[in-house]
């Protein structure tokens, strides 16, 4: 279901521009020129491999989650639960991929572990999904809370059985489950960065969503739940199943969002990894606005900023980022049907 | 039936080819009977025997339609799982069944792919009759509540047209409108609906003043004696 274009494009041009507007107020409180700042910023990421690497490296945990979140809001839900889905999705991918035969050859090992982290994802929001479907209880309250669940229930299993002694890490995964670094690939150029391919993962799972979306029955009407769920419900659409399913499937994507922290860079899971990314997702997903090609750009313009936080940090604190991520959630938020839409109901 | 305030002690029967009329002041509960018809609240207490009944309902821009969503869309809505394979949505065969629906209905503008919120008043409601109308061989029974509200004098004739073919084919069908002269054009027989329950069955014929007295009600009580 297209929407109209102008008002797509006006909720990504506020977003942008109270970005800018957010970055360049930031720069001179802290007494910089947003030249120098930029001129920075963009040297330390798109200015070099390494930097562009990282750049793929930051964003690709944000597309899955911006994605994830995104199916939601296309159902008129308000995912808020991607950070912890993302957590659990990461322990389930290591803590089974650790449990793998060492000689676990990649095209059983691989698919496994990916399943693992995008069941263990679409489990933590099978709750909420429960919850909205059969007693309409609102899904940013249930999905909010599964994420202070998901910090507890992670600790308490990183203690317990699957960390290793001692730490709040898991032990490595068979090297079969681990996902190829691109520097591995003829890519020498992105030497030393963190980047794997599960950014192509992340593209696959973004773009065959869009189609899901767009081509499937389920898929279709999801859409048109989001958009008026009485009409749907009289002419017989199942419109809790619907919604439900929505927020499993966003579970599920969320979940995979971990893969290339812990499967492409580290090899195993600790406490924190890929963090923030649930939440930055809903920046991603809000600025993105339902497009896959919106979606992967988005990821990259946060991923920029995570990266090139690092480098200007001796100007402007990399906490800066986070206040720029704040103002597009609102910005686009104030601008975009669909929160209001999912606040309303 | 009941429902909550709403019903209370609805009773009525419609054969099959017959159209019957609502008729009442609104807010006597004739939303609320279309609803429990329709299937979206169930009777606090009696039962429905309609089969299965096409509705179009009186609050159409919430119930019977998706205004953001295309037109196309909204003429096939809930209708996915009939056009196409193992989940998969065949757009070709759904466009070729949503252009011959909006070409009957003569929807303007013609652009199946402009959202619904582009359409005049009456243009919506010819688009909710041309669905329920093109699924008539499934259904057993037509409701029509408020079928021609903020349709011209052309479009209503056209949507009168439909409703007297759904009874040709031997659909039960109920018309509930705030319309009297509509109902008494349309029906074999109009129930006076006061305060969630039928108070007197009038034939299209009688005179305006008794439905004006059973619908207010003052002499609701005996109305209904006389004519049950």
């Amino acid at each position: 279901v297209k929407r109209a274009g102008s008002a797509v494009g006006i909720a990504a041009a506020t977003g942008i521009a109270s970005a800018w507007l957010a970055f360049v107020v930031l720069v001179w409180l802290y007494g910089q020129t947003p030249r120098t700042v930029v001129a920075q910023l963009v040297a330390a990421t798109w200015g070099m491999p390494y930097g562009v690497g990282q750049v793929i490296y930051k964003a690709t945990p944000l597309l899955l989650t911006g994605a994830a979140v995104d199916v939601a809001l296309k159902a008129g839900l308000f995912n808020v639960g991607a950070e912890g889905q993302l957590a659990v999705g990461g322990l389930a991918a290591a803590a089974v991929g650790a449990r793998l035969p060492a000689d676990s050859p990649a095209f059983i090992a691989l698919p496994t572990v990916v399943c693992a982290a995008a069941a263990a994802g679409a489990l933590w929001s099978a709750p909420a999904a429960l919850l909205r479907a059969r007693f309409g209880a609102h899904e940013v309250i249930s999905t909010i809370m599964m994420n202070r669940i998901a910090d507890a229930v992670i600790g308490l299993m990183l203690a317990r059985g699957l960390g290793l002694a001692g730490t709040t890490r898991t032990p490595d995964v068979a090297p079969g489950a681990r996902i190829a670094r691109l520097e591995s690939l003829d890519l020498p150029w992105l030497h030393g960065s963190a980047a794997s391919l599960a950014a192509a993962l992340a593209v696959a799972v973004t773009l065959a969503l869009g189609v899901w979306l767009a081509r499937t029955r389920v898929g279709r009407e999801i859409v048109l739940v989001g958009l008026g769920p009485h009409a749907c419900a009289a002419e017989r659409i199942p419109v809790g199943r619907r919604l439900a399913q929505a927020l499993l499937v966003s579970g599920a994507v969320a979940g995979l969002a971990a893969t290339g922290p812990v499967l492409g860079y580290k090899g195993y899971y600790e406490s924190g990894l890929g963090s923030g990314a649930g939440f930055t997702g809903i920046a991603v997903a809000l600025l993105g606005h339902g497009r896959p090609a919106g979606l992967i750009a988005a990821a990259l313009l946060f991923g920029t900023l995570e990266q090139g936080g690092l480098a200007i940090n001796a100007y402007v604190p990399m906490e800066g980022m986070i206040v720029i991520e704040g103002v597009v959630i609102l910005a686009v938020a104030l601008s975009d049907a669909r929160i209001r839409r999912s606040v309303g109901t | 039936l009941t429902l909550g305030q709403s019903l209370r002690g609805f009773t009525l029967a419609v054969r099959a080819g017959e159209i019957v009329g609502i008729a009442g002041v609104d807010g006597n509960g004739q939303d609320a009977l279309v609803r429990v018809l329709a299937g979206l609240e169930r009777p606090g207490s009696g039962v429905v025997r309609v089969g299965r009944v096409e509705v179009v309902h009186p609050d159409r821009d919430r119930d019977g339609l998706v205004v953001d969503a295309p037109v196309g869309e909204n003429l096939m809505l809930g209708e996915y799982a009939l056009f196409g394979r193992m989940g998969i949505v065949s757009d070709r065969a759904l466009e070729r069944e949503a252009s011959e629906r909006a070409r009957r209905a003569k929807i303007v503008p013609a652009d199946l792919r402009g959202p619904v919120r582009t359409l005049s008043g009456g243009n919506r409601q010819r688009l909710v009759v041309a669905r329920a109308m093109a699924r008539a061989e499934r259904a057993d029974a037509f409701v029509f509540a408020q079928p021609t509200q903020g349709v011209d004098f052309v479009g209503a004739a056209q949507i009168h047209e439909e409703i007297r073919r759904a009874a040709i084919m031997g659909k039960a069908v109920l018309v509930v409108s705030s319309d009297l002269a509509e109902l008494r054009l349309l029906s074999q027989r109009v129930a006076v609906m006061v305060r969630g329950r039928v108070v007197a069955e009038l034939p299209p014929g009688a005179p305006e003043a008794r439905f004006g007295e059973a619908m207010l009600g003052s002499n609701a009580i005996s109305a209904a004696g006389a004519d049950a």
